[in-house]
């Protein structure tokens, strides 16, 4: 008996250790808002009661009387909400079904006090846009202010009903994916810090088109349920005991921005190890074919940021991917637990398994480790980790991202993310700098990711791979674990380009930042045309009358060679240019991509054979780039293979329609 | 009695093979038409620019989307005129199909042009009826299908199936069972021509009904005899399928050689068309 109590005792004392080797010994942010959370999962009910201590530190020297909570959840409160309206006030589609038996969502509070024990009134308020049946932020009244710098403590007990499978939050069957779920503080933006020209609350309202933002902190998190289900959550597990039917589990993430948690008995948990840092991957059976397919890109990924910025510096990473009636949890990225949905019968050809999850553990860097606010400015965001799951997926996946046999297809990460935004029917429909929240008629996806990540790739062809390398690393040093805004990229990236690469290039590079983040033009340089005209001899009476020049037959052989190129957009940069000659003979020129039209002459032997605008391809803002290059002679072999496979298509598809005859 | 059809089938392509080329040549011709236009406009659109030499690897996505951005425009009135030209060689089809019919049942030692061309006139019309009659049945097949598809999938809808194993695996299910059971409706259609082409009645009715008395009558061998031709198709289909793979497209002679092996297997599926249309016939006719 001894000797197994011995036994227990060793094993919760190893995990307890194993536990604490977690813990960061130096606190990696400024741990601003920090929570202490007891939940209990109601699976029948598909409800949550729970009780939460939130410590806040003041970072400013300013006085503060409100605090501001995000109720997310009463986005799906009622048919008015801002979410369920946007802004035309006209609801949206809600299931006939739900709206017949009350199936609502809500998050309510029914008790905050303040470390003395005075209870606090609060109310809805709506920062953004005046609706009052909006009810996703909650202000508090404090009885004492919160001083300067000074620490603040709140006691708060709330309740929710769970939305039945809303964006990226909810249930559906017994799969619960728990993100924006508690009341979660604002961010205390302190003059001068970001947009802020005084200290202030960043709180917005549950917009429709955008995500989020969060303080950093450490978040303990008690999670009470049934016993047969599989969690995984933000953090690493701390403590767990089992009571009965049912399990608690105690979840220490630190050094976050938010929590986010996942529970469903159907999963099954593969468990590896990258350095040091745990991988769980929650999977359904159904999905575990393409387990390796999750676990290599995530490697990868963690490998590329290693040697690219900084290594993870976290415990624990939780890749969830949800079951198909779980797919409205999306692909999501919240603190150390991402989601990417996956399907076992898609051809391996196509790979958006392998996307999804470079993409959102990317943005364990940005937006989490660089906390850029997702509801004003997402392109500081979205359009990094689009840029970033390009540059990663090309490296590790230089077989495309889509791959066919068929005519050869073979589409690389980089090209698809640069033909999906050129193909946009209104890539000038607002300019990155509007806040994010206000981005209307999906101009979000393509704006937030395409253009931003296109003008990324665009800033990397401008000052070069290792440059820009610079620059990713500058920024991420100065800002990880704070709240950059858009001014404070531009700082790095000037102040890196004018440190490597001079001050002139500085300017240019300023230029170009200046169209792309507060512009909306678009780009197009063109080679209108080459020609290579002979100069004849002269010809006709010149100083003397007496005199006529006719043509000889020992003629010179001399032309003007000329090209003419266009500027067809509005955006502007520098382009080089690539001449060659009919004798072999290939010049590099640039143009500064000012002017309207622009021509490079050449008299002599020579004739020009071809031109090409750009031809190591560093400006794929340019929306067309099949008239960036001009050649005399062309050879007709690629014509002639789309001609012969589109005739060998067509009499295929006409002897199959014979069937019907 | 299937084997001895499907000789037959072979034997009278062979002694017709100027049908054969007939029908080729007329594929052959109405696709190069449709083709062609697309290559001038091409070559006047982007045939100066350096990404020619792209398309020769193949599938080019950036060539792709900015010529579908910028001139994209003029592929739509291309694409129509496809269309146009192809339903010219469904009529043109339909009009065929009375003289190799009439030339299978009546066997002449040759292939006589002038009897081939007076049956394609005097049967125009009512295959033409009939196509559009099987269109309809067709069509009402694929729809069932779709329709229990759809039931067992619940809509395909995330919400309310369990897993995406479903739609999958009723896919992989219902597509043979689909194939195995709307041959039979194919099969039909063959039939009902051959019963028309031979009994030259005046009402298509008189022979859509009774060709489906003689399938039922004579089931094993019937579709016995469809199913070793879908088979024989299905076997080129995949050799085809291999040969096609084997080598890699670099140089314009990998461009003609290509060619010259889809337009083989052209040639050969057109061969297949012909040996059922005439096996089946020899079948019917053995039978009556
Ligand atoms: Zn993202």
């Amino acid at each position: 008996m001894g000797k197994i109590v011995y036994t227990i005792l060793l094993i919760l004392v190893s995990f307890w250790a194993e536990a604490q080797k977690k813990r960061f010994s130096v606190p990696l942010s400024p741990r601003t808002s920090n929570y202490d959370i007891k939940v209990s999962l109601d699976t029948e009910k598909k409800s949550i009661t729970g009780s939460q201590k939130v410590t806040f530190t003041n970072p400013s020297s300013d006085t503060i009387w409100t605090m501001p909570f995000h109720m997310y959840y009463n986005a799906f409160k009622n048919n008015l909400s801002l979410f369920n309206t946007g802004y035309s006030r006209i609801p949206r589609t809600i299931s006939e079904d739900e709206i017949k038996k009350g199936i609502w969502g809500w998050i309510n509070v029914d008790k905050i006090k303040d470390e003395n024990g005075n209870e606090l009134s609060f109310s809805f308020v709506q920062p953004d846009i005046d609706n009052k049946d909006d009810h996703t932020v909650l202000e508090v009244q404090l009885k004492e202010p919160i001083l300067p710098y000074g620490n603040y403590i709140l006691d708060m007990d709330w309740r929710s009903q769970i939305p039945k499978a809303k964006a990226r939050t909810g249930y559906n069957r017994d799969f619960f994916f728990m993100v924006q779920w508690y009341p979660k503080l604002g961010v205390y933006e302190p003059a001068g810090s970001r947009f802020a020209k005084e200290g202030q609350w960043n709180c917005h309202q549950y917009h429709p088109v955008t995500e989020y933002f969060g303080e950093y902190g450490v978040y303990q998190v008690e999670i009470d349920l049934p016993v047969e289900y599989k969690t995984g959550a933000s953090g690493f597990l701390l403590d767990e005991s089992i009571n009965g039917d049912r399990k608690k589990l105690t979840y220490l993430a630190e050094d976050v921005i938010d929590f986010a948690w996942t529970a469903n008995p159907g999963f099954i948990e593969i468990v590896e190890n990258w350095k040091g840092v745990d991988i769980k991957l929650l999977i359904m059976p159904e999905h575990v074919c393409n387990k390796d397919r999750f676990l290599k890109s995530a490697f990868s990924t963690l490998d590329f940021y290693e040697e690219y910025i900084e290594k993870y510096p976290y415990p624990s990473l939780t890749i969830v991917s949800p079951p198909f009636h779980g797919l409205f949890s999306g692909a999501m990225e919240y603190p150390m637990l991402i989601t990417s949905p996956t399907l076992c019968d898609l051809p391996s050809g196509i790979k958006t398994t392998e996307t999804l999850t470079i993409h959102e553990l990317t943005h364990q860097y940005f937006m989490q480790m660089v906390g850029n606010n997702e509801q004003e400015e997402a392109w500081m965001d979205e359009g990094f980790t689009s840029f970033f799951e390009a540059k990663i997926l090309d490296k590790y996946y230089p077989e495309g991202v889509v791959n066919f046999d068929y005519l050869d297809m073979k589409v690389n990460s980089k090209e698809l993310r640069r033909g999906r935004f050129m193909s946009t029917n209104n890539p000038k429909i607002n300019p990155l700098s509007d806040f994010s929240y206000t981005f209307k008629h999906g101009s979000s996806g393509d704006i937030n990711y395409g253009k931003a990540a296109v003008g990324l790739m665009t800033l990397e062809g401008l000052v070069g791979e290792a440059v820009m390398k610079d620059i990713m690393q500058t920024y991420f040093a100065r800002w990880k674990f704070k709240h950059p805004c858009r001014n404070d990229f531009e700082d790095v990236v000037l102040e890196v380009v004018t440190e490597k690469l001079g001050e002139e290039k500085a300017i240019v590079i300023q230029d170009f930042l200046q169209q792309l983040i507060y512009g909306t033009e678009t780009c197009n340089y063109a080679v209108e045309y080459i020609s290579n005209s002979l100069i004849g001899d002269p010809l006709g009476y010149f100083d003397d009358l007496d005199e006529c020049k006719y043509p000889t037959d020992n003629k010179k052989e001399t032309y003007q060679a000329k090209t003419v190129l266009f500027r067809l957009g509005e955006f502007t940069l520098p382009i080089e240019v690539k001449i060659i000659f009919d004798n072999g003979d290939e010049i590099i020129e640039n143009w500064d991509g000012k002017a309207r039209s622009h021509e490079f002459v050449y008299t002599g032997k020579r004739k020009i054979a071809s031109v090409e605008i750009d031809p190591e391809l560093k400006n794929p803002l340019d929306n067309n780039l099949i008239d960036n290059s001009y050649v005399i002679e062309q050879k007709e072999t690629g014509i002639v293979r789309y001609f012969t496979s589109f005739m060998t298509w067509m009499e295929g598809i006409m002897v199959s329609a014979t069937a019907l005859i | 009695m299937i084997i001895k059809s499907l000789k037959k089938g072979f034997s009278q392509l062979w002694q017709y093979k100027k049908i054969w080329v007939l029908l080729y040549s007329l594929t052959f011709v109405v696709a190069a038409f449709i083709a062609y236009p697309l290559k001038t406009y091409l070559e006047n659109k982007i045939g100066t620019s350096l990404m020619i030499k792209d398309m020769i690897k193949g599938f080019d996505y950036t060539l792709y989307t900015d010529f579908m951005n910028h001139y994209g425009d003029g592929i739509a009135p291309i694409m129509n005129y496809s269309l146009l030209l192809i339903i010219l060689f469904m009529l043109l089809f339909i009009f065929l199909m009375g003289g190799i019919l009439s030339t299978f049942k009546n066997a002449p030692e040759k292939y006589n042009g002038k009897s081939f061309w007076s049956n394609a006139a005097h049967f125009f019309w009512r295959i033409f009826r009939m196509t559009i009659y099987f269109l309809f049945i067709h069509g009402a097949v694929l729809g069932l299908f779709f329709f229990i598809y759809l039931k067992i999938t619940k809509g395909l809808s995330p919400m309310n199936l369990e897993s995406e194993g479903i739609i999958f695996v009723a896919m992989k299910i219902m597509v043979p069972i689909y194939i195995l059971f709307s041959s039979f409706f194919f099969m039909w259609h063959d039939y009902a021509k051959i019963h028309l082409v031979q009994n030259d009645n005046k009402w298509i009715f008189q022979s859509i009904i009774p060709s489906l008395k003689f399938i039922i009558k004579n089931i094993k061998n019937t579709w016995g005899l469809y199913l070793l031709n879908v088979l024989i198709l299905m076997l080129l289909f995949i050799v085809n399928h291999f040969i096609s793979n084997s080598f890699e497209i670099t140089t314009g002679l990998s461009i003609f050689i290509s060619f010259f092996i889809s337009q083989l297997f052209l040639i050969s599926r057109l061969g297949l068309k012909l040996v059922n249309l005439s096996s089946a016939n020899h079948l019917f006719q053995e039978n009556n």
